[in-house]
């Protein structure tokens, strides 16, 4: 497994964003987690949960071809950001923040941090 | 507000198998009627509503996501013509809306004659069919000839009208998902089929995020493209709608969507 697509990097990137209480690489082809970083120990069942609903997400006919992709989701669970890059379109980064979270802000991050990991993947 | 109470309601039945959700008095027949459909519009969760008629007869009706899957004759199962007797059509599992003016036939004529003393919620029973396609409250209430109310409808068709109230030039058309109908509520329906795709995908029967959106959720997509733009996909129970946006970030389209929420209609003085 890559550097990138580990629980480091995934606390990195939470460092630079504290409101992310919880952020997953997910395989999106099988619907599986990755590695995960969060605030609080999270029960293995929700974060399959997460992964799976990023597998739906982002089939969805909706979703731009050939191009990185941001997707919002908000419910009662919070504000949820579903990204993924073209240089790897079978991985989804998952983030989870409260509500009141600046959704905006939040996927900026995930698409620069997605650009970075391109970035790296080509050198 | 009301879809809330709805699954409120519904949760703590489900909480508290054998609740009992009507009183001693026997109901008769469009009453009757009216509290059965009621009954099944008002239960998401998969259980059983038991009606014990009139007669000490006994007949469940096994019920998810508001929609009645199959009957089944319980406890006390009487002769022909009385209430715990399903009609053959019936009694053969799953539950289509083919079905729906001889179910709604059969449901009338035993409480005209015996009247429908109570209604229980119970949890299902091993074999109880639950993936007919079975019967929504629109399809029998109109088999009926009555209209069942259907609150989140209204309210989520409240919501897009607000939404575009407030931005009338951004929203380029907006689709209605209800009762397996999508229909165009704003704008042109050019982008229609690709809205029923769309609505296909997400709200697919036990999909994490159709259980997502049926709990209020927002879904914000970016319309592809350099510009901004979107498409806006909200859940309501048992409802959905797609909104086409344009000139409008996804955060923006996300707090313009939570601007746009109904406020609650004030509670009467008692």
């Amino acid at each position: 497994m890559s550097p990138r697509l580990s629980p480091k990097a995934l606390a990195a990137f939470r460092a630079d964003n504290p409101m992310c209480t919880l952020a997953i690489w997910s395989d999106i082809r099988a619907g599986t987690v990755l590695a995960v970083d969060a605030t609080l120990e999270v029960p293995q069942e929700y974060l399959d949960a997460f992964s799976a609903t990023a597998s739906q997400v982002l089939a969805a006919p909706c979703v731009p071809h050939a191009e990185d992709t941001c997707v919002l989701l908000a419910n009662d669970i919070g504000l949820q950001v579903f990204a993924q890059s073209q240089a790897l379109p079978y991985v989804a980064l998952i983030c989870v923040t409260p509500a009141h979270a600046q959704a905006g802000a939040l996927q900026r991050a995930a698409t620069a941090f997605l650009a970075d990991f391109d970035k790296k993947q080509v050198m | 507000m009301q879809a809330f109470q709805t699954v409120y309601d519904t949760l703590i039945a489900a909480a508290a198998p054998g609740g009992s959700r009507s009183e001693s008095a026997c109901f008769e027949g469009e009453a009757a009627l009216t509290r059965l459909l009621t009954e099944i519009n008002r239960t998401l969760l998969p259980a059983r509503i038991c009606v014990e008629w009139g007669d000490g007869t006994s007949t469940a009706f096994v019920v998810r996501n508001r929609r009645l899957r199959s009957a089944v004759s319980i406890g006390g199962c009487g002769a022909p013509g009385t209430g715990g007797a399903l009609p053959p059509g019936l009694a053969q599992g799953g539950l289509s809306a083919e079905q729906a003016t001889d179910f709604i036939t059969w449901v009338r004529e035993t409480t005209t004659s015996v009247g429908l003393r109570s209604i229980t919620l119970r949890e299902l029973e091993p074999g109880d069919d639950v993936g007919a396609l079975g019967m929504s409250p629109a399809r029998l209430g109109l088999a009926a000839g009555m209209a069942l109310q259907s609150p989140p409808a209204s309210d989520l068709l409240a919501r897009i009208d607000a939404f575009v109230a407030r931005h009338p030039t951004q929203v380029r058309a907006a689709y209605l998902l209800a009762d397996e109908a999508v229909s165009c509520v704003h704008g042109v329906g050019q982008e229609a089929e690709h809205a029923v795709d769309i609505l296909s995908h997400v709200t697919a029967p036990e999909t994490p995020l159709a259980a997502r959106l049926e709990t209020e959720g927002t879904l914000v997509y970016p319309g592809g493209g350099s510009g901004p733009g979107g498409i806006l996909i909200a859940g309501a129970l048992g409802f959905a709608c797609v909104v086409m946006l344009e000139d409008m970030t996804l955060e923006e389209a996300l707090n313009a969507w939570s601007a746009a929420r109904i406020a609650p209609a004030p509670r009467a003085a008692p």
